[in-house]
Formats: C-alpha cells, structure tokens, sequence
C-alpha cells in the first residue's frame, strides 16, 4: 500500500512547495514525532550537523498527535528496556517543560479495582510496580475516592502512583523541534525516504526523497508506523510493524477541570486499559482502546469503539457523559514486534533504530540521551557544546488564571482569535512564524489549540484562516487544512 | 466606508490621512478597533485597476485624487 | 445608605443582547460587552433594528465595551481582554447573550476523521462571503435558519446541491436543490477531501457523493465565558434563542421577556 513510509502520498504529491532536499549531514534522522525531534534536539546541541527527514508536512503527523499526553511513572515490568527509560525520563519533566515551555503537570493515576477479582489483579500488580523501584501506594477505596472524589462507589481498592504526571505531547514535539533548529538542525517536510545509497561495506551514505538527498555519517530509523520500510530500504534488520489504532473521546474542559487525577482500570492481559486522563488544558480524554489488523493510515473513528469507550470509563467515573463531547479522533499506536527499540542495526554498521510503541512521549527524554550515548559508542563526539541552547521564551501570554494589568506592548496578545481555548493572534502568529511553524490550520491547532475547543472553530476559524492566508502569502482558499493535502476552499476554474 | 472580511462587516470611519515616506497611511477606526491602511505605491496601480469600475460612482474624488497623488509622488 | 450596585454585566450586542440590555437598564446600571469592534452580532450593525435598540441603549445609559473578549467570570469579575480595553469589570449579575452556532460534528453524533471540506454554516458564511468557492457538490445537513443563509450564497457558485434534513414539507427546499428529507448525516469519507457522507433516516443507509459538508442544522447556544458555561452557574442567566425560525420581532420580544424574568431572578436573590 503506497510508499516506503507506509503513509499514502497526498494527490498534490509530497514535493509540494518545499525547498530542495540535500547537504551533508553527521547525523541524518528519518521521522519528526516526538522521539525523532527529542533525538535532533539533543544531537543539535552537540557539534554536529544533524537533519531530520519528515514525510509528512508537520512534525507530529503520526502517533505523536493521537496520544493521551501521559508521562507514566510505570508501564513495563522491571528489567525491560522500556522500564528503565521511564524511569530515567521520570524525574526531569518540569524542569525540561518549563525550559521548552510545554504545559505539563504531575497529576498522579489511579489505578483502580471495582471487584474482587481485579482486587487480586492489583495485589500482582503492586508487587510488579514496587519492583520497578516506582513510588506507588496502596489506597482502599475509601482513600481512593479521597484522591479521586468523581470516582465509583463500587471502587474497593486502588494504586495510587504521585509521579505521573501529563504533557501537551504536540507542543512538547514541537519545542523539541523548534529548539533544535535554533541550535542548527534542518528539518525537510515533504521528505519521505525513498531509497538509500550505500558505499562497499554496505554502510549509509545517503538518504534519498523525491526532491533530493541528504548525505550522512549516521542514519537513525525514527520514523514510527514506517520503520519497517525504512529499514527495508536501508537494508537492514527486519522490523516488521503494524498499525495498533486507539480511538479517544475528547470531553470538555467544564467537566475535565473537575477531575483530579488519570484514572485507570486494572490491566488485561493485552492492553492497559480504557482509562480516563485529564489534559494540560483542562479537558479530559477517554481511552484508548486497542485493535490491530486495520489499514497504515486508518483513523476512522466507529460508533462500536466509542460507545464501549464510554461504557467502560463510565464504570470509573460514573458522571463522564458524552453531553461534554467535544471530538472523537483515533491514532495508530506503531506496533511492531520489537516494541521498544534503541540500538544499532545488526547488519548496516551506521544504522540506528528508535522506537516506541506506547510509551513515546514517556521515554522521549531517556531516548534523547541515550541515542547520544549509543552515538558516542560509534565514535560521534555527542558532548553539549558550551552555548547549546536548551530553552525557549514563554509564547503564552494570557493564560486562564492571569490577572492582566498592564496591557502588552504587541496589541496582538489583547487580541483574542479562539474565544474557546482563549488564544491571542500574537499567539497564532508565533506558531505561523519562528522555526518551525505551522503551515495549516491543523499546524496551529497543535501549537495552540485554536480551533479545538468546544465550539470546533465555529467562531473563529474564518479568522485563523485569515492568518494564515496572510502569512502563508496566499488567499484564504489555497490555504491548507491539515497535512492530508486538502485545502479551505476549491481552485476556482 | 465598510470593511468586508471573512471575519465580518464593520463599519470603518477615516480620521485621517498621512503620508510616512513613501507609504499612504488612512488612519481611522474600525468600531471600536484602531485600524490604518497603509498603501506603498507598489500598491497602487493594483488597487486602482481593481476599483476602475467603481471609483467614480462610489469613491468620493478627494480618495481618488489622493491615489493619483501618491502615485505620482513616486514616479518622481 | 444605599449599597454600591455595580450593575449587571451583558455578554452580545446581538438583537437578543440589545434587547435585554434596554430592558434591564430600567432598573439599574448595564455594561454590556461585545468581542467584535460594532454591534450587532449575527444581525450585523447595518440592522434597522441594531441600530435601533442601540440608540436605544445608549439614551438609557448603557455603557458599551466594544472590541473586547469576555473570557472568565469569576466572584463578580469579568476579564475582558482586547486591543482597546483589557480589564476585570465588577458586575452583580451575568447575562449572556452569545448567540448560537451549528452543532458540532461530535453533537450531532457525525463520525470520520478530521478531513477538509466540512464546515460549519457560520464558517462556511463566511468563507463564500470572501468569495471562495468551497464546494462544487455540497451536501448540507439541517434546516432553518443557516440553510436559509448558506442556500443562496451556495447557488451564486453555480453548485450542485443536495440538502440532508428537516421534513418533506418543511419551508420546502427549492426545485434546484436535491433534498433528502428525514435524513441525517453519521460518517463523512476522503482522504485529502470529503468525497462522501454517509446520511441515514434511521432505517436505510446511503452514501452521497460530494465535496463539501456543511453543518447547518440543530442550533446549539455558543458557551465560551469561563465560569458562564453551565446552566446553573452562579449569578448567571443565559438569553440564547435557539429555535428555528425566529424572525427579528420573535427575538427581541423573547430576549425582552426573559430579560424581565432575570431581573425578577436577581431581585429574589437580593
């Protein structure tokens, strides 16, 4: 099904409007999500010249924008690879969130039992957290409706776990990204690897797109659902993946900013679970369900999915109610059969695979650093230099609880464009300008949710349109949606 | 006069008219926004071809006039 | 002595907004907040009848804060922000009168991936104003009101046009337009664009080709004031019309009676 990336190419083809691909690299990485621009950001603040080839037309364009947002503070048993990068990411996010300016806040979960049989599921699963070395404490459920007020009386037990927390995940890969390029990395949109060159001993030298290639001393496979492709086309080890969907409820704010933590059924033998969790603005997001064995690019949203969704979270939280409904949207976890990978290609000696199918956001700091260290091992000096950057100035001004009293120099943060999510022009202009910006009205959606509130862009999307005709320097008809190629308006003959 | 966007009609009310260089800047209100335009002479053969058909009827001839100063300004 | 009455806060300077501003100004001082630079609302200020309830208001002494956003209200304080005026106003009592918008795709239960070419009618308003054709074949679902608006402005682009919704003998659809009366719109389809809507009457289920949807239909009352959001918030009334159909007289007669039944409501509450 369509190219190497396993995305199928939109029917304006994936050159559209882009600057030529090519330049000589250290360091060529393959997929902008959240793990691929953690790792440029890192990399980018060493002495090194570091790329990033993204298919799509925006960071973000895969799994890094269908997820629930949640730091977990436990998610594989003790010993795997994925336990100890949870654990090594855990403690540094609001230090590394307030730096990139990403909303972010240690929530705490819940993990929850309504009968005895999960009752015993929560005894095994304690024993497994607590080896983990995660904090974690045992809570009856009266403890538990002390934490969790909203939640079942039919709740006879619970683990409660204070160090999870959840993040903003789009603008956390976009400070990423953006924070890169200000230490030099290039980003390409439009890029999808099509094919590599390599020397005599079989190592990469190349990365070839439609519109050109970029040469390189190492290429690290960050490019999710398409991994497998692309290590295919790299000719190295077999990754075999496949599309895991989740579909979500979006529920409002007004009934969101009521919850006080991520609420969780006791796990399957298959999947985490349906859960409840509460978003850095105040909504709350109700899923993920889990399905293999549909298309690459499937993100329908079925009626089936989405009623038990509410079935099963409503058994947590008996007042969750789709009156509160704001969007339902699906995203395909990048499953594969080795889940979680950070290492070197077996056979292409400068080929390196990152990947991670559930906890991506989680882990994105840990593999940030380790690549690093993987690349020190190859003989890259990956040492920060001295003047690396690693932060970037506030761009929200007017948040919900400031009190306002001079008024702001740029009138434009006096300007409120999204009444719903309250979000000023100097905002969206930020996201329209700066490294990378947004070049859709999906594009300035994840970086400051115009357009995603309850009203859905009922009030103000005609004048996010505006802004972004404006700065894309084109009438408002040829600006474009989202990344699928489909534009406001049609041509007009 | 009107301005008619995508994001609504409103009234705009002109108070008045400055040069800045070589920009025209129509200062004025548009309800309770302030709002200028400011048109370069770049601008201008643009704009006057784009209202040809109805800059007599409907533009006053002090706009029309000023248009036409400005362009000539620029051509010096 | 009398108590310092910081007056009643209005939210709209729409027909509705105007007037239960002139109704409530008999009794005490009004404030009366607009997010957009001239009055007006969805009757646009070139409206007789805005203009009208807008003189009006002002001989009455109502202040006017135009321009202005209203984003939280809180312990009797209303942050407005906007070029102009960025500020908290001390109010006794909020009345909001933000109009009405299209119910969203998740209320009116339409499933499918977030894809180009659906818009809600105010949006789709808007865009045709500005001249951009946003469909050759649109399918527009509801009645009323928004169809009344959208209809006109879609055939002006010479479009082939098919309406999902309302009865069969609802102010019937014109001769030129497909009309699928009974039917609802469940799942929207394409890939870089729409290219086709699932619509069902409860019992068969069809797919129309298109490449537009419009979202026209089951009015919803605009909620974005913080702490004004539920039915029910503290020292808050909301005066929303949402029945199809209302002319200019039903409106301002229905904002006016319900104006009266606030005051009554704060006087209770005194």
């Amino acid at each position: 099904m369509g190219c190497a990336n396993g995305r199928r190419s939109s029917p304006n083809g994936p050159g559209r409007g882009g600057r030529p691909v090519s330049g000589d690299f250290d360091v060529v990485i393959i997929g902008a999500g959240v793990l691929g621009c953690a790792v440029a950001l890192r990399l980018a603040q060493a002495d090194l010249r570091v790329c990033v080839l993204e298919a799509a037309d925006d960071i973000a364009e895969g799994a890094s924008k269908a997820n629930a947002g949640i730091t977990s503070s436990y998610y594989a048993p003790f010993g795997t690879l994925e336990a100890e990068l949870v654990a090594e990411s855990n403690a540094g996010w609001e230090s590394l969130c307030t730096r990139l300016d990403v909303p972010y806040i240690r929530i705490g979960a819940l993990t929850v039992a309504l009968d005895d049989q999960e009752l015993s599921g929560l005894d095994e699963l304690e024993a497994e957290v607590r080896r983990a070395g995660t904090k974690v404490e045992r809570l009856s459920g009266e403890q538990a409706r002390e934490q969790e007020p909203l939640l079942s009386e039919a709740c006879i037990g619970a683990l409660y776990y204070p160090d999870e927390g959840i993040v903003d995940p789009m603008r956390l890969t976009w400070a990423y990204a953006e924070v890169a390029v200000q230490n030099g990395a290039q980003f390409f949109f439009g890029a999808p690897v099509i094919g590599f060159d390599s020397d005599a001993e079989s190592a990469l030298n190349q990365a070839r797109t439609p519109r050109g290639g970029v040469r390189g001393r190492y290429f690290i496979n960050a490019a999710g659902i398409g991994s497998g492709a692309v290590s295919e086309l790299a000719g190295g080890d077999e990754i075999k993946m496949w599309p895991r969907k989740g579909q979500y409820w979006i529920l409002d704010r007004e009934f969101g900013q009521t919850l006080s933590r991520i609420v969780l059924p006791v796990p399957g033998a298959e999947s985490r679970g349906i859960e409840l969790a509460p978003t850095t603005n105040g909504s709350v997001l109700l899923g993920p369900d889990a399905e293999e064995g549909g298309d690459f690019d499937d993100t329908e949203t079925v009626a089936a999915n989405l009623e038990e969704i509410l079935t099963k979270t409503q058994r947590l939280i008996p007042t969750a109610s789709l009156d509160w409904a704001i969007k339902s949207y699906a995203g395909n976890r990048p499953a594969a059969s080795e889940p979680v990978r950070l290492r070197m290609d077996s056979r292409v000696s400068n080929f390196a695979h990152v990947g991670n199918r559930s906890t991506g956001v989680t882990t994105s700091p840990a593999f940030a650093e380790r690549v690093a260290g993987l690349l020190r091992e190859q003989g890259l000096d990956t040492a920060r230099r001295s003047g690396a950057l690693d932060e970037r100035p506030p761009c929200r001004k007017l948040l919900l609880d400031q009190h306002p009293e001079q008024p702001e120099a740029d009138p434009r943060y006096s300007q409120v464009v999204c009444v719903c999510e309250q979000v000023t022009a100097a905002e969206i202009a930020g996201a329209l300008t700066g490294a990378v910006p947004a070049r859709s009205i999906d594009g300035v959606r994840k970086r400051t949710r115009a357009t995603g509130g309850r009203c859905q862009g009922s009030v103000c999307m005609a004048g996010v349109i505006l802004m972004c005709a404006a700065h894309g320097d084109v009438a408002p008809a040829q600006v474009l949606m989202g990344s699928d190629g489909g534009t406001v308006g049609l041509e007009t003959p | 006069m009107i301005i008619n966007s995508p994001v609504g009609r409103f009234p705009f009310e002109l108070t008045s008219v400055k040069r800045r260089g070589r920009l025209l800047v129509l200062n004025g209100e548009m309800g309770n926004w302030p709002t200028s335009v400011e048109i370069g002479a770049k601008d201008v053969p643009a704009v006057l071809m784009r209202l040809r058909p109805v800059i007599a009827p409907v533009m006053g001839a002090a706009a029309l006039a000023i248009l036409v100063a400005v362009r000539a300004r620029s051509r010096r | 002595m009398k108590r310092h009455d910081p007056g009643v806060l209005v939210i709209g300077t729409g027909l509705t907004g105007l007037s239960a501003a002139s109704e409530l100004a008999q009794f005490g001082p009004v404030t009366v907040v607009e997010r957009l630079p001239a009055p007006g609302g969805q009757a646009g200020f070139e409206s007789p009848e805005v203009r009208r309830l807008f003189a009006e208001c002002a001989a009455e002494g109502v202040r006017f804060v135009l321009g202005s956003t209203a984003l939280r209200w809180s312990a009797g304080q209303l942050l407005v922000v906007g070029p102009r005026l960025t500020t908290w106003l001390e109010g006794s009592w909020l009345v909001f009168a933000g109009g009405s918008r299209p119910a969203t795709p998740a209320e009116i239960g339409l499933l499918g991936r977030r894809v180009a070419g659906v818009y809600s009618a105010t949006v789709a308003h808007h865009l045709l104003e500005a001249g951009v054709t946003i469909g050759r074949r649109p399918v527009v679902s509801g009645y009323g009101d928004w169809v009344d608006v959208i209809l006109p402005q879609l055939r002006h682009l010479s479009a082939q046009i098919t309406l999902v919704g309302g009865g069969s003998c609802a102010s019937a659809a014109p001769l030129d337009v497909r009309h699928w009366p009974g039917y609802r719109p469940v799942q929207v389809h394409g890939f870089d664009r729409v290219n086709r809507v699932t619509v069902t009457d409860g019992q068969s289920t069809h797919e129309i080709a298109c490449d537009a949807v419009v979202l026209a239909g089951d009015l919803r009352p605009l909620r974005n004031v913080d702490g004004a959001i539920r039915d029910g918030a503290a020292r808050t009334s909301f005066i929303q019309p949402t029945r199809i159909g209302m002319d200019a007289r039903a409106v301002i007669d229905f904002a006016r009676t319900e104006a009266a039944r606030v005051h009554s409501e704060m006087e209770a509450t005194r």
